[in-house]
């Protein structure tokens, strides 16, 4: 229950932002899809793995599915991946380090940020693996492949 | 305007306008090179990197041209992006010609329909919603859309006086914090720590550091370190702000 609830506002907010970034309007429930299909694979995977592993797996999930609805709507990927990826930033570890490090509590504080740290740096593995997939694997099957056949023909 | 002198400024100023509204860099250089092909230029050198392009296009043994442009600020855009991407897909496929694409270039260009009302109320909708997602309970939740509104609405108000970003986040960072502390204080919200970092993601610079990774994965990597130095220069201004009206709060009335 608890989980259906923060999907629908992961969903609200992965939408807020694509407001924010300008989406085309048409797109929007797109972004939102995306953003809230993350946090599901997060929420999940955070109750067997850790926090470091979940935020991995979601943001694969998440630029997946941005690459692959991109070629299905015809948009670049940066629309539908940069909104959807928000619902997993570390707000809360981020906070903490923050806070802890400027009360003087320097050792919780470099506690959390190392925390904070490994879920960026999954995040950023998550990006950069999913983006070293080649392209053709997204390529629609017939006709736009005939037209960046020719494209690339130079 | 001779045809080369065309070519060149729809593909400096495609390559301009891309960068700025929050495009990698592959993107930027593959539309480029395509738009400039399409028109038959064979002979092209195009340099980018996340404040600059540099175009240089030679047609036979007439013509030479070069263009340099300093790409000031990123304010992010989507939808100029996928207009940008259309345009230079009906180029190749629709055989657009060159004054065709540059009326619908100009036309992008000069477009101006920021929706501030909308903003406003993304902005407090998703500090909202976020705050529920680091796990605010309902009273936390309406303190961030508060802030959230707040925010922007600050930012739309001091957007004549062009404020630089460091400033503008610090500020804003501030406010926001103090405002939380204040309905604290007052008994309205429950959590602090969830309902300031919901009201503050909505300035978090999610963009410049997204496409700062793009970057770097794609072996950009002085256009990724630019672009992520600036999501982490705005990432230290936050926290700067939060920590000053922590502070302040703590030293004065705690």
């Amino acid at each position: 229950m608890k989980i259906l609830l923060e999907t629908v506002a992961a969903f609200i907010g992965t939408i807020a932002f694509s407001v924010l970034f300008i989406v085309p309007k048409k797109q929007y429930w797109i972004c939102g899809l995306v953003g809230s299909a993350g946090w599901i694979v997060y929420a999940f995977a955070a109750l067997k793995f850790s926090e470091v592993t979940a935020s991995f797996l979601a943001t694969v999930v998440i630029v997946l599915l941005a690459r692959i609805l991109a070629v299905i709507r015809k948009v670049p990927t940066n629309v539908i991946m940069i909104p959807g990826i928000f619902p997993i930033v570390p707000g809360i570890g981020i906070y903490d380090m923050i806070y802890n490090l400027m009360m003087g509590d320097t050792v919780l504080g470099m506690h959390k940020g190392l925390e904070v740290m490994k879920i960026i740096g999954a995040i950023v593995l998550g990006i950069i693996v999913v983006f070293s997939l080649p392209n053709r694997l997204f390529r629609k099957p017939k006709k736009l492949r005939s037209t960046n056949f020719v494209h690339n023909a130079d | 305007m001779d045809e080369l002198k065309k070519i060149l400024r729809l593909t400096a100023g495609v390559g301009e306008m891309l960068i700025g509204c929050g495009a990698e860099i592959s993107r930027v250089e593959d539309t480029m090179n395509r738009i400039a092909l399409h028109y038959g230029i064979t002979r092209r050198q195009i340099f980018i990197i996340a404040n600059g392009v540099f175009v240089n296009l030679e047609k036979g043994d007439q013509a030479k041209n070069v263009s340099i442009q300093h790409i000031p600020q990123v304010s992010v855009d989507l939808d100029k992006l996928c207009d940008i991407n259309s345009l230079s897909r009906d180029i190749e496929q629709k055989n657009l010609d060159i004054d065709e694409a540059l009326r619908r270039y100009d036309e992008i260009k000069y477009r101006k329909r920021i929706n501030r009302t909308g903003h406003i109320l993304a902005s407090g909708v998703g500090a909202g919603a976020f705050c529920y997602l680091f796990g605010g309970d309902p009273a936390d939740c309406a303190g961030a859309l508060l802030m959230g509104l707040i925010l922007w609405a600050f930012f739309i108000a001091v957007e004549c006086l062009k404020l630089s970003k460091v400033l503008l986040h610090i500020i804003g960072a501030f406010i926001v914090t103090s405002g939380c502390i204040l309905m604290m204080r007052a008994g309205l919200i429950h959590h602090l720590n969830q309902a300031i970092m919901g009201a503050i993601i909505p300035m978090i610079p999610g963009v410049a550091f997204t496409n700062g990774i793009r970057d770097i994965a794609d072996g950009d990597y002085i256009s990724g370190g630019i672009r992520l130095l600036d999501a982490v220069l705005l990432f230290i201004c936050i926290a700067a702000g939060v920590c000053i009206a922590l502070k302040i709060f703590h030293a004065g009335l705690g």
